[in-house]
């Protein structure tokens, strides 16, 4: 098994050896003094993670926008799915082409462009609605902290719809091609096909991603919670990632920062172990 | 296979193009450091002219350059005086700053005010050996150093050497009494509209907010139709805008504050005051009550709440704010008018009542924040020190902010004087500084602009003299100033007060913030933060009181008194500390 | 009884096309307003806003940024860390992907559970310079490639995907004599070119973009990335647009404002991958299979 050497080194390398780095959490470590100069305080860090006030609020919206996420898990399949469906070629190419791009806009200007649609004042969401006579006032989504959930969710679906189809359009090449045409022959239609064969072939991969994002709860992303906070909607979306950071930057105490990403980093995983052991008990297979 | 094959050796080929276009053969080891570009006789009068670059880490609020070897004129008069090209990293970071504390892979020169105060980083440079003791260096090479500035070398073996007494930082930006042409924080609003109104006093919060309603009514939209608003603040910057708008109106009912959410001080006496937001009558307060009351009167534009800066600018340049706390947010408008024609509109600041008002933050000791220290991996640290001696000097500052001698200004009758061209091209050319080099190392001099030069008691910045901002008024100011009867803006203020600035050397006489005290004062500042704007968007004065109630509750649970209390005989420390050094 | 089957059928292409035409002008019109922004003059969109023409249409924001110090070597590095990095990517990438595939590898589940985990650690800011100063990679181009060549996200869904391709493929190979690496190179690699170039599109857009590593680690002016120069640039019109601490005078005329170099900046990060995601659908393509196993 020679070939695999090279690749597990590599992996080892520079995703293993850096977390020698995690020692620093156990220390009063400041940056220019030796860590092994500075007071070791054990897990005086991990404790102080573990009993931050607002832990819980921060832990809650975590979850209730990654649970949000997860159900939107089926929508790139599908979008790939009824794109190939369609007879033109060039036009699937274009719509695949095209619906990457949000991809490849930064949160920042997504911010300047969702301001610029729906900002109260002169907002064009806003000046179409007024203009039509379907409201009397200006709406304010941007401030809105009830729908700040689900609004950050679509936000994040339009920006990687595209580009996660990518995944399902090569996969879907590797659904056999010969069963396709037998099945229609026999007489089945197109719901038929798809029910019974282009998404079973899609389910390996579908899994696999899932599982992932499932491991991936805690880790919304940093740029988009970030960015679209304001004084109004910030507590309802200010995620783990979110929170860290904040933490980092008024209480400046690397120490404390790095217990909260080894904390984070260990229960990622202990979440995807746990949905791996599900899966295997409700599925029978599991990706580990 | 013979096609796979082709296609490796094509993409072999290409990669070697690539490669050698990139040049990487010789130049991995390539530290950040110097490379002697000369090899020349060891001579050491030619020694000492050997062109050689120096790395500097620059300063962190001065990013408005390119980083990388510097090559404007007064770059090019820095190497004619030294024979050091400088490059400079102008976009330092605290993250790669951290990242070079943890390994100890500092350039030649740097900075510190890379971490959240300056004065936390002396004690983790100094006690790892990260930078050089520059006494013998002084010695030999710092003869104008010493000259302008033996206030600040005290100061710095005194209170920025860790208790070791050797000199390791030498403090920038050192001046007195620095003038502005004009200033920013007061309540700054649309000048003409003022004059119709006619230029009605404002003595108060209350004045201010019935001013610019007034003005709102009389002028509801702007020229394209679109709506005005009073105010639209931004509120992504922290607290600021609280202690700004309190700072502003505690001018306007006379007293001079500087705002400090755990306590202003009194710029007086220079001791805290309050107990900042516990209290009723600090700055933050004020500040947050403003907002409430503005808001209460609908004179805050409803995007403020959810609005980044970028937004915010936008409104001010399309003319739809009548009123904000600073007014550099103006520059566009007013820049607009002037070129239309419409020279008496614009946005000025309007003067306060007090006798004590923050204009400037001025260090006679010179400034921590702006302090060099030579690293250990300098290679030369002898020229190193030549470079600090010319920043340091007379000649050098002046030529950093005004220009190269003789060229951009020359001596009539023992007085420098300013080139009209020079001049002229200040005020018209939109990359005067980059292209000129003049102030575009504005944070990187050793005296600051004021700094007296002996040999003609003149100011170093020929270009911030009342004689200079005579030639820099315009339709606006000129209106402006004709009213006050004064001969440039900010000399409304210079003429009213008689304590005008904030002491920047304090912070190097206090006693260092233990961590618990500055672990419970980052909870309370994040903590803040998140619950500000329930007051701000409070519905009526009950629920305001209740709110308040609330989060002081909670603050005095985190443990502030605490803090407030060390601050307290932190300040008095320092003062004494300060007469100690002055002499009193 | 055909005739209704047409009709379905054409009802089906109608809504389908509508609901995705629909979806795109979604998509591309954030795009292309972004595109007019930074053909517009950035005072004047700053003061007005646009919609759907540019205002005082200019080319300035790019000839500035095209003008900025080593942009055209910044965009040979950019462009060649693409390039290099993700065939160096995809090809260590697979290469161990097809030896998860094998249950006869030693500790294959113990060393894939350890690749998956890799996608959710990362050790922070300092041990990670200090790592990479341990390994040489300071200031070297190889920077760029290395700590890329295997990534574990890339790594799953390459061997899922092999693992669709069917095993009776390698019995019918090995019968014949091959081993693992002419199997890996001559059979699984041309088997898997759709995913395989998805993996491509993914890399060469992250490797396009990328700065971070080239902000901490890498001062030599020679292996700038193009992303970095473009984000200092912004940074620098962002510190004049805030006035903090230089003289007033520089504010006043300066002429672009971040917005509008973010905009410029976004273009120029875009339209490279554009222009070489169309080549890469053609590999999207069924039907390789087929000749395979009966072959």
């Amino acid at each position: 098994m020679l070939i695999a050497l090279p690749g597990l080194i590599l992996l080892i390398a520079f995703y293993y050896v850096p977390l020698l780095g995690w020692v620093y959490a156990f220390f009063d470590y400041k940056p220019g003094y030796n860590v092994w100069d500075c007071t070791f305080v054990g897990f005086k860090y991990f404790k102080a993670v573990i009993e931050s006030d607002d832990l819980v609020r921060v832990m809650r919206n975590t979850f209730a926008i990654s649970f949000l996420s997860l159900l939107t898990t089926p929508i790139p399949p599908l979008f790939a799915i009824f794109l190939s469906e369609i007879k033109n070629k060039k036009f699937q190419k274009f719509v695949q082409t095209a619906t990457t791009l949000p991809n490849f806009i930064s949160w920042i200007i997504i911010f300047s462009i969702a301001f610029l649609m729906f900002s109260v004042d002169g907002g064009m969401v806003n000046e179409f609605l007024l203009k039509w006579k379907l409201i009397d006032e200006p709406t304010n989504l941007l401030a809105n902290s009830d729908a700040a959930w689900i609004f950050q969710t679509l936000l994040g679906l339009w920006k990687s719809l595209g580009f996660s189809a990518i995944i399902y359009f090569a996969a879907i090449t590797s659904v056999d091609q010969e069963l396709l045409d037998a099945a229609s022959v026999d007489g089945a239609g197109r719901i038929a096909r798809i029910r019974y064969i282009t998404i079973p072939g899609l389910l390996p991969t579908y899994f696999t991603l899932l599982l992932i994002s499932i491991g991936n709860i805690l880790s919304n992303g940093f740029e988009q919670y970030y960015i679209f906070s304001n004084s109004i909607v910030g507590k309802e979306i200010e995620v783990l990632d979110v929170y860290i950071y904040n933490v980092g930057f008024y209480l400046n105490n690397y120490s404390l920062s790095t217990a909260f990403g080894i904390l984070k980093i260990l229960l990622s995983i202990a979440l995807l172990f746990v949905a791996n052991t599900l899966s295997k008990k409700l599925r029978g297979t599991a990706i580990l | 296979m013979k096609r796979f094959k082709k296609k490796v050796l094509a993409l072999l080929l290409l990669v070697s193009l690539l490669m050698s276009m990139v040049g990487c053969s010789n130049t991995t080891n390539m530290e950040e450091g110097q490379t002697n570009e000369n090899v020349s006789t060891t001579e050491a009068a030619e020694a000492s002219k050997k062109p050689i670059t120096l790395s500097i880490f620059g300063a962190p609020f001065a990013t408005n350059f390119t980083s990388g070897k510097q090559d404007d004129p007064i770059a090019k008069a820095i190497e004619a005086a030294t024979g050091i090209t400088i490059d400079i990293d102008a976009q330092p970071d605290q993250t790669k700053w951290q990242t070079m504390l943890a390994t100890g892979d500092l350039p030649d020169i740097i900075m510190i005010a890379q971490g959240s105060s300056a004065i936390d980083d002396v004690k983790p440079l100094i006690e790892g050996g990260l930078i050089i003791p520059l006494d013998d260096l002084l010695e030999q090479y710092g003869s104008d150093i010493k000259q302008s500035s033996s206030k600040m070398l005290e100061y710095s073996k005194k209170y920025v050497s860790n208790q070791t007494d050797e000199l390791y930082f030498l403090l920038g930006f050192q001046e007195e009494s620095p003038k502005q042409f004009i200033w920013e924080v007061a309540p700054n609003v649309r000048w003409d509209y003022y004059a119709e109104l006619g230029y009605p006093e404002i003595n108060s919060a209350e004045d201010w907010l019935n001013v610019v309603e007034e003005m709102v009514n009389a002028h509801p939209t702007n020229e394209d139709g679109k709506k005005v608003y009073g105010f639209s603040p931004w509120f992504d910057w922290g607290l600021w805008s609280f202690n700004v708008a309190g700072d502003i109106i505690h001018g306007l009912e006379g007293k001079g504050i500087n705002a400090g959410f755990l306590g202003d001080t009194d710029m007086v006496t220079e001791k805290p005051i309050n107990q900042g937001i516990l209290s009723d009558d600090s700055s933050i307060i004020k500040g947050i009550r403003f907002f409430y009351q503005a808001n209460r009167r609908n004179l805050i534009d409803p995007d403020a709440f959810i609005q980044k800066y970028d937004n915010a600018l936008e409104k001010y340049a399309a003319n739809r704010v009548m009123s904000c706390i600073v007014n550099w947010v103006y520059q566009t408008p007013n820049a607009l008018f002037q070129a239309e024609g419409k020279t008496t509109s614009g946005y000025l600041p309007l003067p306060v009542n007090s006798s004590a008002y923050y204009m400037d933050s001025v260090g006679q000791f010179g400034q921590i924040s702006r302090g060099y220290a030579i690293s250990t991996n300098c290679e030369e640290p002898e020229r190193a020190m030549e470079l600090l001696n010319y920043i340091f000097s007379y000649e050098g500052s002046r030529t950093l902010l005004s220009g190269i001698a003789g060229q951009d200004y020359q001596e009539i009758d023992g007085k420098l004087v300013l080139n009209q061209d020079i001049i002229a091209a200040q005020q018209s050319d939109s990359n005067f500084s980059l292209k000129t080099g003049i102030q575009k190392y504005y944070n990187y001099v050793g005296l600051g602009s004021s700094a007296i030069d002996p040999k003609y008691n003149q100011p170093v910045n020929l270009f911030m003299t009342p004689e200079a901002f005579q030639t820099q008024l315009n339709g606006l100011t000129e209106d402006y100033c004709n009213h006050y009867d004064v001969s440039y803006p900010a000399e409304v203020m210079y003429d009213r007060l008689t304590t005008m600035y904030q002491d920047a050397s304090l912070g190097g006489f206090a006693p260092a913030t233990p961590d618990d005290l500055k672990e419970i004062e980052g909870n309370a500042e994040l903590y803040l933060n998140n619950e500000v704007m329930r007051l701000v968007l409070a519905q009526d004065d009950a629920e305001f009181d209740a709110v308040l109630e609330e989060i002081r509750a909670h603050l005095i649970k985190l443990g502030v008194e605490k803090v407030i209390t060390f601050k307290t005989q932190a300040a008095d420390e320092a003062l004494a500390k300060r007469a100690e050094l002055i002499g009193e | 009884m055909k005739k209704k089957y047409k009709l379905k059928e054409i009802t089906f292409q109608t809504f389908g096309c509508i609901f995705f035409i629909a979806f795109c002008i979604l998509c591309i019109y954030p795009f292309y307003y972004i595109f007019i922004y930074s053909l517009s003059t950035p005072k004047e969109v700053q003061i007005h806003g646009i919609t759907l023409l540019p205002l005082g249409f200019t080319l300035e924001n790019y000839i500035t940024i095209f003008q900025l110090e080593g942009i055209l070597q910044s965009v040979m590095i950019s462009a060649s860390r693409a390039i290099l990095g993700t065939i160096v990517t995809i090809v260590c990438s697979s290469m161990i992907a097809y030896v998860f595939t094998r249950q006869e590898f030693f500790a294959r589940k113990f060393f894939y559970r350890l690749l998956v985990s890799a996608l959710y650690v990362s050790a922070g800011v300092i041990p990670y310079y200090i790592t990479m100063r341990a390994y040489g990679l300071k200031n070297n181009y190889l920077l760029y490639i290395l700590p890329s060549a295997v990534i574990p996200y890339y790594v799953i869904l390459i061997k899922t995907y092999m693992e669709s391709i069917s095993e009776t493929l390698h019995e019918a190979a090995f019968i014949d004599g091959a081993n693992y690496p002419t199997i890996l190179f001559r059979i699984m690699l041309p088997l898997s070119k759709p995913i395989l170039a998805a993996i491509g599109v993914f890399s060469a857009v992250n490797q396009w973009n990328s700065w971070y590593d080239n902000f901490l680690l890498v001062t030599n002016g020679k292996y700038q990335t193009l992303q970095l120069i473009l984000l200092n640039f912004l940074n620098q019109a962002d510190s004049i647009s805030r006035q903090s601490n230089i003289d007033i005078n520089q504010m006043k005329n300066f002429v672009l404002t971040p917005t509008s170099i973010r905009m410029t900046i976004t273009m120029i990060a875009v339209i490279p991958v554009v222009c070489v995601y169309p080549f890469l659908q053609k590999y999207f393509v069924r039907g390789i299979m087929i000749g395979a196993i009966k072959g």
